[in-house]
């Protein structure tokens, strides 16, 4: 896999230093935190476009794991708690990332009964999950299965692999995969749009 | 509530432990009678189904990706990273990009030394971790830079820049081979015309050593004279590993893989590949034969949902029939793919130029006589090895000497004239499983065991051949008996010959008038479980004996003897070797002088056998095993003297002595029992197959009289087939639109009101789909498409031949459930916005996209404008149906609930002209049947109450009112099938 040789603006140690001052209940480390991922998102979403087609996927899979290095991975070891650190970056990314699609939603959903072309189009591929929608889901699931929540926000906010979701969590890597099928078709149901008809 | 949860939770994870075929019985046991349990588990698996690669790439992809589509459109990123024009890179500068190619970016560039214009390809610079393997690489893109041949890119250089390898090659004005596909189905003569140059192209280099290994239709292009061009030869190689290496990086579930990984490619991989084994040319020659079905049906060979779907579905599942997907194609080129996608490399085509003389001998005359391909089978035949296991062998060897006596004193023979399916129809379609056929010597009724409506135990029962007839029962309940199976007619056709099961180990031999009468034990035998047998008694053309299967005194082997009719008397017909489980499934030549059976090695594998009679029925040398038959081939019967069809894993063969056997039908699921029901008027060879089928979405017809009250009971709409979703009555009542997956995904499909003149509308290949609608003036259906990802609403004008869809949507993301206004001027559609599904209005003139005035309204989906201005609509998992007046401002119009007794969400509903049909859930998640809601009384009535149960797949009602089609989900069973081969 490949590693990240520069780390860009912000250094791992201020990723790490920045996360530990969130979980310590800093709120203004999430304002400095929020333009280090976006730089990454427009760093990733730059080298998609020059990869944008088939084929090319297997090349934007390793930048999005670079992304996530980058903005977590060399930070680990700043932490003595491995578990604890997981845990705290992938709620970071889930704040982060929501509070963005949602600022989007609404730059697209302006004026009540008309929706322009400027507005719209969020299409194709996996983009058709709507990250607010999903993190309203994801609440509505907590209530009902705390657990089966943390792991979706592990896997899926947080980049972890199954292995460090076990970690963080205390449990199987075998429980991990158990909670993330029934989150998975609990949540698509959720979100899906096609209900009985479709 | 947390103990449902938990309870949910822990059916659904055991219920996904099982195989797929397993899910639905597991379920049902697992719950046990709970029905809110096995609904909400049933919903969540329905759900996991479906999500496909929902969630499994990360947030912040996504994330990137919605980024990438708002600054594209704003144009404010474009290629900014990429190679810049007037950069020189070696010889040559860039001009300009051309776009992207299979594994990298291609540009325009000026090579000054030769003042030509040639195509650069740029490959990722992060692939060539290891120098080793980017050595490789350029040894094997050497290797094909030094192919020259018109039908194989022409590549004049090799470079690096920064660490990214790149290819210098010729330039080509045309378009990929995927881009042509778009369109559909390809003409047959361009088909051949472009399948040959493919395989010179292969041929080409395959001599050379080298292999290409990522045929797809990306990797051809099409240049604007017609020309094909293999693309990328040599470059999967460099690609090969990194996937592996990333591939053992994700954990534990197959589901977790990477979903853009590999999808692009993985449906033209060969089995050897999926496998990992080593790939030789044959592979090529699989990818080929996956393009060439392409090309034909305009559907791909292999595509699921997933990745590891369609892996799976390459190692275990043939194609859907060609000869049904595309009709126009000859049986000789369907036996040309067939023989390409064969799993087993030592089955297909051994060189690719060996298909070349098989697709050129079909260029010639596109009449497609099976000469040529006859000609190649025999050229290959040396190399064809039968996919024989080790017992199999055994009996090869044991039998060889007789077999081989025989087969000198049958050859030479003329070229056999294989059989090619001409259409398939079902003859009962009974709940229940339909088996064991036997058709009347006249070749007009069909003979078969069957349970009966009710369930009760097998019995025989006779129908018509054409199942227009209603089902006969012939035999009796008797008090000790478990059933009846097996049914055979004597040759007069007077009589028919059946076994009656007492338990597992005890049968009766029985016999009784073919128009009905007394039963008449012939004999009591006793029999030797063995794996499905199809059949179990042949007559001889004299009508004096039939050969049948018991056990041999007390052996413990089964084998076959001959039973005279007269007295009962029992004969030995075959020995099989110790150590055997035994003989079963006789099948006796028309002739008297050739008997087919199986031979059992063990329990589950077997041997299919021919052994020589003499005139008076007596074995003439050793049995000899039939070449190119399996270890599962199951029943046989003869379709004259020398030519012998047998079931085998859901396919059927054909055998002519003195050839291999080869599949001359493949059905999608298995086969229990096989009947030869002769040739008809016009020599169209009929046989009738057990065939299982999946559960099926049939449409069933309502007459209704006065609104809300039937005159008859609900009919089946045979003609429809079997597969059939979200039927929509055209205006003037004269043709249904409908969805089908019959064609393997599913499609738009049209066909006259009774079934007749079905007709495909869509090509679109894709997972998701459905709901088509008709315009008010009958011209256009509007449907959702899940294209690739997200639903969009799309129209296609029926009265095209081949119909384009036209994307209806383009600014309103996962837009679903279209229906029309009355004018036309608009379509309604619904979405998802946040927690509740609203309701859109999107006007169909489409002039300009860019500038669609789309109105977002309240909640609802499912509109319905009726005559007197008012909408219809539904709420998502709301009970009742709403209606509200579409005059002024609808948005503000005062809402008003219609159906209020309804507890559940409303599954389907239909306007009719004085109220509306509808039918939806119950609190449990069951069905509450149909019903019709009378506007006028303003009350509800239950509509065809019992015959109407379950979950439906769709209503729609006639514009007069006097029809009610609906679609009725039933089991998976197996019914009688009719096959006619040209």
């Amino acid at each position: 896999m490949p590693r990240a040789t520069d780390s860009g603006s912000a250094t791992g140690r201020d990723v790490s230093l920045l996360l530990r001052a969130w979980s310590d209940g800093d709120p203004r480390a999430l304002d400095q935190l929020t333009p280090i991922v976006y730089d990454e998102l427009r760093r990733l979403a730059r080298r998609y476009l020059r990869g944008e087609r088939k084929g090319h996927s297997l090349q934007t899979t390793a930048l999005v794991n670079e992304a996530y290095l980058r903005l977590v991975d060399h930070a680990r070891m700043e932490w003595q708690n491995r578990a604890h650190f997981f845990a705290v970056s992938a709620q970071v990314m889930r704040r982060i990332l929501v509070d963005h699609a949602r600022r989007r939603n609404i730059k697209r959903g302006r004026g009540l009964h008309h929706v322009s072309l400027d507005e719209a189009t969020i299409v194709g591929g996996e983009r058709s999950t709507d990250l607010a929608a999903l993190d309203d889901a994801l609440t509505l699931l907590a209530e009902r299965d705390p657990r089966k929540a943390q792991v979706v926000e592990m896997r899926f906010f947080g980049g972890l692999s199954v292995e460090e979701s076990a970690e963080v969590l205390g449990v199987s890597p075998v429980t991990v995969m158990r909670d993330w099928r029934t989150a998975k078709a609990w949540l698509y149901r959720e979100l899906s749009s096609e209900s009985s008809n479709g | 509530m947390a103990d449902d949860w938990t309870r949910v939770d822990d059916v659904l994870q055991s219920v996904l432990l099982r195989p797929q075929g397993e899910r639905d019985t597991f379920l049902r046991q697992a719950c046990a009678g709970d029905s809110a349990l096995e609904s909400e588990v049933r919903s969540l698996l329905a759900s996991y189904e479906q999500a496909g690669s929902f969630l499994e790439a990360p947030a912040i992809r996504m994330a990137a990706r919605a980024l990438v589509d708002e600054q594209s459109a704003g144009g404010a990123y474009r290629r900014t990273d990429a190679l810049v024009t007037g950069r020189r890179l070696g010889d040559y500068t860039i001009l300009g990009p051309l776009g992207a190619g299979g594994m990298g970016e291609v540009y325009r560039a000026r090579d000054t030394r030769l003042s030509r214009d040639v195509a650069i390809k740029v490959l990722p610079s992060f692939v060539p971790g290891d120098p080793q393997r980017l050595r490789r690489f350029e040894q094997e893109a050497r290797a094909a830079a030094a192919l020259s041949h018109p039908n194989i890119l022409a590549v004049f250089q090799m470079g690096s820049d920064e660490g990214a390898p790149y290819l210098v090659s010729e330039l080509l004005e045309g378009s990929t081979l995927r881009e042509q596909l778009r369109r559909g189905p390809m003409p047959l003569r361009k088909v051949i015309d472009y399948g040959v140059q493919v395989v010179r192209g292969l041929a080409a280099a395959h001599e050379k050593g080298i292999v290409h290994r990522d045929l797809k239709p990306e990797n051809l292009f099409v240049t604007k004279d017609g020309r094909v061009k293999i693309l990328d030869f040599g470059l999967a190689r460099l690609v090969e590993q990194p996937w592996r290496s990333l591939d053992s990086n994700v954990p534990t579930d197959p589901d977790a893989t990477e979903p853009g990984m590999v999808i692009g490619t993985v449906g033209y991989m060969s089995p050897e590949q999926v496998r990992g084994h080593p790939a030789d040319h044959r592979a090529d020659i699989f990818a080929f034969g996956a393009v060439l079905y392409e090309m034909l049906s305009g559907t791909r060979a292999f595509q699921k949902a997933t990745s590891v779907e369609t892996m799976t579905a390459i190692l275990n599942e043939d194609p859907s029939d060609l000869s049904l997907r595309a009709p126009a194609a000859s049986p000789a080129l369907q036996r040309i793919v067939q023989r390409c996608l064969e799993k087993n490399p030592e089955q297909r085509f051994q060189s690719a130029s060996d298909l070349a003389f098989a697709l050129e001998a079909l260029s010639e005359s596109t009449g497609a006589p099976a000469s040529a391909i006859r000609a190649v089978a025999r050229r290959v035949s040396g190399l064809l090895v039968p996919s024989a296991t080790v017992a199999a062998a055994i009996v090869s060897v044991v039998v060889l000497a007789g077999g081989a006596l025989w087969w000198s004193y049958r050859s030479p023979q003329p070229a056999p004239s294989w059989l090619a399916v001409s259409s398939v129809s079902m003859i009962t379609t009974f709940p229940g499983d339909e088996v064991s056929p036997a058709v009347s010597p006249g070749g007009v009724q069909v003979a078969f065991a069957w349970r009966g409506p009710d369930g009760g135990r097998q019995r025989i029962y006779v129908t018509g051949i054409d199942g227009q007839q209603e089902p006969r029962r012939l035999t009796d309940d008797t008090p000790d008996d478990t059933g009846d199976d097996f049914p055979s007619w004597s040759p007069d056709g007077q009589q028919i010959a059946f076994v009656r099961r007492h338990g597992a180990t005890e049968a009766a031999i029985m016999i009784v008038p073919a128009q009905g009468g007394a039963e008449r034990t012939l004999r009591r035998i006793r029999v030797v479980q063995v794996a499905n047998a199809h059949s179990w008694l042949a007559w001889r053309p004299d009508g004096s004996e039939m050969a049948l299967a018991a056990e041999s005194g007390d052996s413990g082997r089964s084998t076959l003897f001959m039973l005279r009719i007269a007295d009962g008397h029992l004969r030995m017909l075959t020995m099989p070797p110790e150590g055997v489980t035994g003989d079963a499934s006789p099948a006796i030549a028309p002739d008297g002088r050739s008997l087919a059976f199986v031979r059992y090695l063990s329990p589950g594998a077997s041997a299919l056998l021919v052994q020589r009679l003499d005139a008076h029925a007596n074995p003439v040398g050793e049995p000899m095993p039939i070449p190119g038959a399996g270890t599962a081939a199951r029943t046989a019967v003869w379709a004259d003297e020398a030519r012998l069809l047998f079931a085998e894993n859901g396919r059927i063969l054909e055998w002519h002595v003195g050839t291999p056997a080869r599949p001359v039908y493949v059905s999608t699921a298995g086969l229990r029992g096989l009947a030869f029901a002769g040739r008809d008027h016009r020599g169209v060879v009929r046989v009738i197959a057990a065939q299982g089928n999946a559960a099926r979405n049939q449409l069933w017809m309502i007459p209704l009289g006065t609104p809300g009250q039937t005159t008859d009971r609900p009919g089946l709409q045979s003609g429809f087939g079997s597969d059939i979703a979200n039927p929509d009555f055209s205006p003037d009542g004269t043709h249904v639109a409908f969805m089908s997956s019959r064609s393997g995904t599913p499609e738009i499909w049209m066909a006259d009101a009774d079934g007749r003149n079905l007709r495909q509308l869509t090509w679109l290949g894709i997972a998701r789909l459905g709901i088509p609608r008709w315009s008010p003036d009958g011209r256009y259906v509007a449907f959702y498409a899940r294209r690739p990802d997200e639903p969009q609403i799309y129209v296609i004008d029926v009265t095209q031949e081949r119909p384009t869809p036209q994307q209806m949507t383009h600014q309103v993301p996962g837009c679903n459930i279209p229906s029309w206004s009355r004018d036309g001027r608009f379509l309604y559609c619904s979405r998802r916005d946040g927690r509740e599904v609203r309701l859109y209005r999107v006007p169909t003139d489409n002039s300009d996209p860019s500038d669609q005035r789309i109105e977002r309204w309240f909640e609802g989906k499912d509109a319905r404008e009726t005559s007197d201005g008012r909408l219809v609509y539904v709420k998502d998992g709301v009970p009742g149906i709403f209606v509200r007046s579409l005059a002024g401002d609808p948005t503000t119009n005062p809402e008003e609930r219609l159906v209020s007794d309804i507890v559940g969400p409303i599954a389907y509903y239909a306007l009719a002209p004085s109220g509306i049909y509808y039918t939806g859930q119950n609190n449990l998640g069951g069905y509450v049947g149909l019903h019709f809601f009378d506007r006028a009384r303003n009350r509800t009535v239950e509509v065809a109450s019992r015959a109407v149960t379950g979950e439906m797949g769709g209503l729609t009602v006639s514009p007069d009112g006097r029809r009610l089609l609906y679609v009725q989900t039933s089991p998976p069973q197996t019914d009688l099938t009719l096959i006619r081969f040209e």
